[in-house]
């Protein structure tokens, strides 16, 4: 958790974009974690993606979980998260990148984050959420086009 | 990296998992822990790479580590010699038998069963299935004719698997026409006959002359086939008893002309 918490946090903030709902995603990814003990990682940056790919699939059950129930997870904006660390997010530009992200669909959202924050291929972030290559392609094209656009 | 990048980055470099998020991860995960009490926990807080093996990754190990045991154990029970048949005719093949009754060896112990170990697939089957390939074979079966004399000897500790390799070599010898002998034979006797150089039913024959008629040597008696041993052991035998009945001094005729006749072969 002390390498790889901040990561967690950022895939599920950028998934689910409610501040209580990721919480709970990121506590969630972390059982899953630690009841993983079949799990072999052979190195450290398998161990991030590895949580990447569990946080991810956690944020999706629990938004299709929602749906099934009729009850909407808050996805309108990271304006409760944006206005939490005033010190840390001292100007409006943080905010205006994350409500632009948070206007997004997901998928685009958290392919574009993995592609643009992260720093993972389109490859690698196809094998992480279980989606075309060409696919995701065309969702960070998609999403960098939106943002691009949203941002300008 | 463009601008969108740098903002994103900046951006999200802005949002951190809190300490009291973490800690109540901590919380939550030990709770889990007591509630789950037959799970296995990985201690997230510390996230080792190497962790310690755990019961599963042990018993699968030690699963593996059994199966290899198992077989080799079995590959061994089947490398094990449990019964070594001796066959003569001419050809002359020690077959080594397993205790499943399975060929695992075959040795000539003359050029002519040189001949024949190289004509017929013997190893890895059945014994039942072996005499029969040998008689069929167009290699030994030119051996196996109706003058020809087939001496088998069985040597084993397992009655069982002795009395079954003797059952079986007469089945399949009583469909061929040749006169034949099929019995069990003890390791003394095949040690003898091995460091002879010679097969136990050829050393037993050979052995049998030379006592009832000390001319022979063991090197002329294994340049004999079987039949030509049996038949100057059934002379002496008829020239003892010709000379229990008609006195002494035949003996020594007759091995005289048994000799002639060993040479004109």
């Amino acid at each position: 958790m002390a390498r790889h918490g901040d990561t967690v946090w950022r895939v599920c903030l950028t998934a689910l974009c409610r501040h209580a709902d990721a919480e709970d995603a990121f506590q969630n990814s972390f059982l899953k974690y630690a009841l993983a003990d079949d799990v072999q990682f052979r190195e450290e940056e398998h161990r991030k993606a590895w949580l990447i790919r569990v946080a991810s699939n956690t944020c999706r059950d629990m938004r299709r979980a929602a749906a099934s129930k009729n009850v909407l997870l808050d996805e309108t904006s990271f304006e409760s998260l944006a206005s939490r660390d005033e010190e840390a997010q001292p100007d409006s530009r943080v905010k205006e990148v994350l409500d632009a992200m948070s206007d997004l669909d997901d998928p685009p959202r958290t392919p574009v984050y993995l592609a643009l924050y992260e720093g993972y291929t389109a490859p690698e972030i196809a094998s992480m959420l279980d989606a075309p290559v060409n696919t995701v392609y065309s969702w960070i094209a998609r999403g960098k086009k939106t943002l691009k656009e949203a941002l300008s | 990296m463009t601008d969108l990048e740098q903002r994103i980055r900046e951006a999200y470099d802005a949002q951190h998992a809190s300490d009291e998020l973490r800690g109540r991860t901590l919380v939550f995960l030990e709770e889990e822990r007591k509630r789950q009490p037959d799970a296995s926990f990985v201690e997230v807080h510390r996230a080792p790479l190497r962790r310690r093996p755990r019961a599963r990754v042990v018993t699968a190990w030690a699963a593996c580590l059994l199966l290899a045991l198992a077989l080799v154990g079995v590959y061994g029970v089947y490398r094990a010699p449990s019964a070594f048949v001796d066959i003569e005719v001419n050809p002359s093949l020690e077959l080594t038998v397993n205790t499943f009754g399975i060929v695992i060896e075959a040795e000539a112990l003359n050029d002519d069963g040189a001949v024949v170990l190289g004509a017929v697939d013997m190893l890895n089957r059945p014994y039942g299935d072996v005499i029969g390939a040998l008689l069929s074979s167009d290699a030994f079966g030119s051996y196996a004719e109706k003058d020809a004399f087939i001496d088998v000897n069985v040597v084993s500790e397992n009655n069982r698997l002795g009395e079954s390799l003797v059952a079986q070599s007469d089945e399949a010898l009583s469909s061929s026409s040749c006169e034949h002998a099929c019995r069990r034979a003890d390791s003394a006797t095949r040690d003898a006959a091995a460091a002879a150089g010679l097969g136990v039913g050829r050393y037993q024959a050979a052995q049998e002359l030379m006592s009832l008629d000390p001319s022979y040597t063991l090197e002329e008696c294994a340049s004999m086939t079987m039949r030509q041993l049996r038949d100057r052991i059934d002379a002496c035998h008829s020239g003892q008893e010709g000379d229990s009945y008609e006195g002494h001094g035949h003996g020594q005729g007759a091995g005289k002309g048994y000799g002639h006749g060993r040479h004109g072969n």
